[in-house]
C-alpha cells in the first residue's frame, strides 16, 4: 500500500512539472527523473528488507571500518 | 518555489531559529551533556556560549561585502571557494539536510510511539507529518515564520512554567561538586550544545528572503543570550531532578523529568503538553529543514520551479526516514557518533573554513 503510495505522488509530481512549465523544462525534468529514480530504487530496496535495512547502521558500519574499528 | 518570494524580518527568522532548536534541544542536550560532564553539564552552555559569539561575529563578516544584495549563504560559499567548489559543497549540504530531515522526522515517529501512542506503526506518524509539511511549503516562507512566532511564545510559556515547577524537585546534590577537574568534560560536553546552537548557520541559506539585514549581529547576539539561559535551565532542571546517571540513561530525559512534576497532588501528567509543543517545534523543523533543502536543489541545478520536486522531495524523506534504524536506540547511537560530527563539520567548520579561505582571497 505504501509502495503504491509513494509512486501515486511521483507521478502527481512528474504531472505537476509537466503541466507547469511544457516548454522549458527539459533541465528540470532530467533533475526530476534523476530523484523520482534515486527516490524510487531506495524505496524498492526498503520494500524488499524492510525491518532488516538500517541506513544508520550502514553509516555507523562503514565509520568503524574506516577508523579501523571491528563491527561485525 | 511557492515557497514564495516575499519576505521575513530577522527577527522573525531567529524566532524561526529558536523554535526548530527546541526540539534538537530537548532531544540531545540533557543526555549528551550528562554522558559527557555529569554533574558538571550544567556549566556546558557557557563554552558554547563563546563558540557561537564567534560563529555570530563570524557570519556578520561574511555579511559586511553583500549587504546591498540580495544574497543567500549558498551565493557567498560559491563566491568565496569558486563556483565547481562551492557547487559540491552545496551538493554535501543537500546530502546532509536531506538525512537531517529524514533523522528528525523518525525521531518524531519514535518519540510519539515511545511517549503516547505504544504500539502504533511509526510510519503513521510520519507519513501524517510529511503531509502536513508539503501543505506548509506551499504556503511558503512568510507562514513558517508567523507560525514561528505563535509557536515560540507557547513554547516560551511552557518551559518557564514548567521550569518553575520543577524548582521544588531540584536536588543541589546531583549538580555538585564541581572542581577545576571538570574543566575538560565540560570542555566535551560544550560540543553538543554548540552543535545545536550551530543550525544558525543553515537560517542563512535563505537570507535573501529575509530584509532589514543589518540588524543581524545585533539579534545574533540577543538570541545567543537568550539560548544561554535556556540552556543552562534545562540542563540544571534535568540532571538536577534526575542525577546525571539516570539522565545518561533515558531516551527521552526531558520528558522524564516533566513526569515527576506534581502540582498538590492535582495536576499531574504534564508531560503531554511538552509532547504537543515538541512535535510543533519537530513539524516546524521538518518543515525549515526541507524549505532549505529545496531551496539549495533550486539553486544547484538552477531549477526554474521547484513545487513539483516539494513531494518527490518528502516521499524521499518517508524512505529514509522508514528505512533509517531497526531500533528508536540506534537513533541515539547515530546522533552521537554520525550526526554529531556532520553538524559540527557543516554548521561551525564550514564557516570557518569560508571565513580563512575569503580573507586568503580578499573577498571578506
Amino acid at each position: 500500500m505504501i509502495f503504491l503510495f509513494i509512486v501515486v505522488v511521483l507521478l502527481i509530481s512528474l504531472m505537476e512539472i509537466i503541466a507547469l512549465s511544457p516548454k522549458n523544462n527539459k533541465k528540470d525534468l532530467a533533475v526530476f527523473i534523476a530523484l523520482a529514480f534515486f527516490t524510487l530504487s531506495l524505496g524498492i530496496i526498503y520494500f524488499i528488507y524492510q525491518e532488516h535495512l538500517s541506513i544508520a547502521d550502514l553509516i555507523i558500519d562503514a565509520i568503524s571500518r574506516k577508523a579501523g574499528g571491528i563491527n561485525p | 518555489m511557492s515557497i514564495k518570494s516575499e519576505k521575513i524580518s530577522v527577527r522573525q527568522a531567529m524566532l524561526i531559529l529558536l523554535v526548530l532548536t527546541y526540539s534538537p534541544c530537548m532531544r540531545l542536550i540533557p543526555f549528551y551533556t550528562a554522558q559527557k560532564a555529569n554533574q558538571a553539564a550544567w556549566l556546558s552552555p557557557i563554552i558554547s556560549f563563546l563558540c557561537i559569539l564567534v560563529l555570530v561575529l563570524m557570519i556578520n563578516s561574511f555579511y559586511k561585502n553583500y549587504q546591498t544584495k540580495e544574497v543567500s549563504f549558498s551565493d557567498i560559499i560559491c563566491d568565496v571557494l569558486g563556483r565547481f567548489s562551492g557547487k559540491l559543497l552545496i551538493f554535501m549540504y543537500i546530502i546532509f539536510l536531506i538525512f537531517l530531515t529524514a533523522f528528525y522526522t523518525r525521531f518524531l515517529g519514535e518519540r510519539l510511539v515511545g511517549t503516547l501512542f505504544t504500539g502504533t506503526d511509526t510510519r503513521f506518524f510520519i507519513i501524517i507529518v510529511l503531509v502536513f509539511v508539503s501543505f506548509l511549503l506551499n504556503k511558503g516562507l512568510v507562514v513558517i515564520a508567523r507560525m514561528s512566532e505563535i509557536v515560540f511564545f507557547i513554547l516560551l510559556i511552557a518551559f518557564i512554567s514548567i521550569s518553575f515547577f520543577l524548582i521544588p524537585n531540584i536536588d543541589i546534590k546531583n549538580l555538585t561538586p564541581i572542581s577545576y577537574l571538570d574543566i575538560f568534560p565540560v570542555a566535551r560536553a560544550s560540543v553538543g550544545v554548540t552543535e545545536i546552537w550551530s543550525y544558525y548557520t543553515l537560517i542563512f541559506f535563505f537570507t535573501d528572503r529575509i530584509s532589514n539585514f543589518k540588524k543581524i549581529k545585533k539579534t545574533g547576539l540577543q538570541i545567543a543570550f537568550f539560548s544561554l539561559a535556556i540552556m543552562i535551565v534545562l540542563i540544571t532542571t534535568c540532571i538536577g531532578v534526575l542525577g546525571s546517571e539516570i539522565v545518561k540513561l533515558s531516551t527521552f530525559p526531558y520528558i522524564q523529568t516533566v513526569q515527576m512534576i506534581s502540582i498538590f497532588g492535582v495536576i499531574e501528567r504534564v508531560e503531554s503538553v511538552i509532547n504537543l509543543i515538541w512535535t510543533a517545534s519537530d513539524f516546524i523543523l521538518i518543515g525549515v529543514f526541507s524549505y532549505i533543502t529545496l531551496h539549495l536543489i533550486k539553486f544547484l541545478f538552477n531549477i526554474k520551479n521547484i513545487v513539483p520536486f516539494k513531494n518527490i522531495f518528502l516521499v524521499l524523506t518517508f524512505v529514509i526516514s522508514s528505512a533509517f534504524v531497526t531500533h528508536e536506540f540506534k537513533l541515539l547511537d547515530f546522533s552521537v557518533i554520525v550526526l554529531t560530527p556532520a553538524i559540527m563539520f557543516f554548521c561551525y567548520g564550514v564557516p570557518i573554513i569560508l571565513f580563512v579561505v575569503g580573507k586568503v582571497r580578499g573577498k571578506i
